[in-house]
């Protein structure tokens, strides 16, 4: 077992580890987030303390969360479990490898999950379906292109009888009007 | 008493309904299915599954979900046990020894152990559910406004010191959620908060969206993160011995087995804790307990049972402070609580006076679920485990393709779509950030019941704040919070915060 009653004690190696830095971008959505969210708050009534406005509630809540995000940029990871708080050290080309490796995962996710959205009402579920499986699909490097078009096929298939037809969700299943 | 018997007559009359078998069944082998399937636990297997039981009738809405959280705890000590690969976090304790089972050929005495432990805890559990809930739920009718805000301030303290990671993030992500429950339209003033006009957010920000995106779409932009940087390969699958244990391994699991159920069955009730603080905590006391502790790690088969009993004996009390106090004490009975209010029932001590079919059936239902699993889950070691092979490159394009149908299935609008890629970037966010999305998501349910049991505490009390202090079930519970708040401030709780789920 880890001795993690000494605040300050550095594994064996230690020359490879960096301090986990997550602290600032947290503390500083908390900030903006509590400062958004108060300076609305403060639009609305914020009534008396016997007699409470809409505003009273949220914008108590937003200046604790910006006090909570000073405290934790000013903590500076030290709020963080130790095992936690020292993550592997990594070179600028590794930062730029993996930076480019999340902005794939993300793209390819969050991008086909919101072309799905749009082209949903006019495409119909067969091809938003389809189009939505080969878009994520590239957020992983394994896929090849055959299985995938199988499996979009697959999947169109399923969402087109087991949503549409069976459990009645309100879409057309193929583009314009059938 | 009497009314106890027949409440569970009721309710097993109401579990044992086809239709409510027939999803119980379902919710069982689904739950199963995604729980055998790592990176998509219990949490996020209910949030994407949200959305299909919106249709059904309340009861069997409920008991499907119930099933489905069942399903994916023992899926995932299924694979725990034969892959060393735990489906889902609370059993990550039974792969220690489980898997060292497999090893040396005793895996299907790890998996029958692990399901009859299982199957024991939750009957007992059940039981204990039974007859300590309505006893209960009488002692909190007697609850005001002022209770009942302190409770839920306790309960959401309590959550986050006894759940793992840094306290000052967890409270954090508790402001966010309280934010998030503002959004709409103010009970008492007709005010519309936060909407930015949006008409989709005058009732609040919509439930599935959220959860699926909190829970399901920023799991899977994690795994995907992970799965290509590591190249994870699912390893061999170990030969699976006969199902029965040896007289040897019942002499020391069924022991294992009764003190987990106890351990379990407490620290399910905590807030916060649920399955898997308990299995965690099972398996550290069982080995600091055993005479061979030593020998823990190498396949030993109380170290299988106790912490198996215990994450079921847990994920079944922590249905009772939802039932009785309407209080969700973890995530997972969040998603419940959202589940309930979608049908518009309103968790609480209420339930079993008004709607004694949903609380008796739910309760009865967990007993039949429990039996269900012990039923298919052995003979279908084998398919389960079939599972596996499917990669999760073609998985998780699935996983998605089902969780945006549903959720554009709730109301029919793309709206909620945008809104569930919003919030799993967020999500994705948040856990790179070391925050849990636990906390967050108990806020957004009790952030709305907390505003108005304050508004109206002080109403009562003239503005006074004195009112949290004068009445006593109200003062016991400032005085537990300030305990709570001390605790977490003591080095000495901390370490022992962190040893719990270090192993």
């Amino acid at each position: 077992m880890p001795d993690i009653a000494a605040h300050d004690v550095r594994p064996p190696e230690a020359a490879a580890t960096a301090r986990d830095a997550t602290h600032i971008p947290l503390g500083l959505f908390a900030i903006a987030m509590g400062l958004g969210a108060g300076y609305v708050a403060w639009g609305y009534d914020l009534g008396s303390v016997v007699d409470m406005g809409a505003g009273f509630f949220p914008f108590a809540i937003s200046v604790i969360l910006v006090c909570l995000g000073i405290a934790v940029i000013v903590r500076g990871g030290s709020d963080l479990p130790p095992e936690e708080a020292l993550v592997p050290a990594t070179t600028p080309a590794e930062r730029r490898a993996s930076l480019m490796h999340v902005l794939r995962v993300l793209g390819a996710t969050l991008g086909g999950l919101l072309v799905f959205a749009l082209i949903l009402k006019p495409a119909g579920m067969v091809v938003s379906v389809m189009v939505l499986t080969g878009i994520v699909s590239l957020a992983h490097p394994g896929p090849r292109p055959g299985p995938v078009l199988a499996l979009a096929v697959g999947l169109a298939a399923f969402s087109a009888i087991v949503f549409v037809s069976l459990l009645r969700v309100q879409v057309s299943i193929w583009p314009g009007v059938f | 008493m009497a009314g106890i018997f027949d409440g569970i007559s009721l309710g097993l009359g109401i579990a044992t309904m086809p239709i409510n078998l027939a999803f119980a069944l379902l919710g069982c082998l689904v739950g199963t299915l995604i729980g055998v399937l790592p990176g998509l636990g219990p949490t996020a297997t209910i949030a994407i599954l949200l959305p299909i039981t919106y249709g059904l009738p309340p009861e069997t809405g409920l008991i499907a979900l119930a099933g489905i959280y069942y399903g994916a705890q023992y899926g995932g000590s299924t694979t725990s046990i034969l892959l060393r690969l735990p489906g889902e976090s609370s059993s990550v304790v039974t792969a220690l020894d489980g898997y060292e089972m497999t090893r040396k050929g005793r895996g299907g005495s790890a998996l029958a152990i692990a399901a009859l432990g299982s199957f024991f805890a939750g009957t007992v559990a059940t039981i204990f559910i039974a007859v300590c809930a309505p006893v209960l739920a009488i002692v909190v009718l007697k609850f005001g406004a002022p209770e009942y805000f302190m409770l839920m301030t306790v309960g959401l303290f309590a959550s986050i010191l006894l759940a793992r990671g840094s306290v000052l993030r967890a409270m954090i992500m508790i402001m966010v959620g309280l934010l998030l429950g503002m959004v709409g339209t103010d009970v008492n003033s007709g005010q519309h908060r936060y909407t930015a006009g949006f008409y989709e957010l005058m009732e609040g920000v919509p439930f599935v969206p959220m959860v699926i995106g909190f829970f399901g779409i920023a799991d899977i932009l994690l795994s995907l993160e992970r799965a290509v940087k590591s190249g994870v390969a699912v390893p061999a699958i170990g030969k699976i011995s006969r199902l029965w244990p040896s007289r040897e391994e019942m002499r020391y699991a069924a022991p294992a087995s009764v003190r987990g159920t106890l351990l379990g069955m407490v620290l399910g009730l905590l807030p916060g804790g649920g399955a898997l603080l308990s299995s965690f905590v099972a398996y550290a006391a069982e080995k600091r307990i055993s005479k061979r502790g030593h020998l823990f790690g190498t396949g030993l088969p109380e170290a299988v049972a106790a912490p198996e009993s215990a994450n079921n004996a847990g994920a079944q009390t922590s249905f009772m402070p939802l039932l009785t106090l309407g209080l969700p004490s973890n995530a997972i009975m969040a998603l419940m609580t959202g589940a309930m209010l979608m049908q518009g029932i309103v968790p609480g001590p209420q339930i079993m006076t008004n709607q004694p079919a949903l609380f008796w059936g739910l309760i009865a239902s967990m007993w039949v679920g429990n039996l269900m699993l012990l039923v298919i889950n052995l003979p279908l070691v084998g398919v389960w485990v079939q599972v596996l092979k499917v990669k999760y490159e073609y998985l998780f394009p699935a996983i998605l393709v089902i969780s945006a149908i549903g959720v554009y299935g709730v109301s029919f609008t793309t709206f909620d779509l945008y809104l569930m890629v919003l919030f799993g970037f967020l999500g994705y966010l948040f856990a790179k950030w070391r925050c849990e999305a636990a906390p967050l998501i108990l806020a957004v349910v009790l952030g709305p019941m907390m505003e108005e049991y304050f508004r109206r505490s002080l109403l009562v009390g003239r503005g006074d704040f004195s009112i949290f202090v004068t009445r006593p079930i109200s003062l016991t519970l400032l005085a537990i919070l300030i305990v709570l708040v001390l605790a977490a401030a003591l080095p000495r709780f901390r370490r022992l915060r962190s040893e719990a789920f270090v192993e």
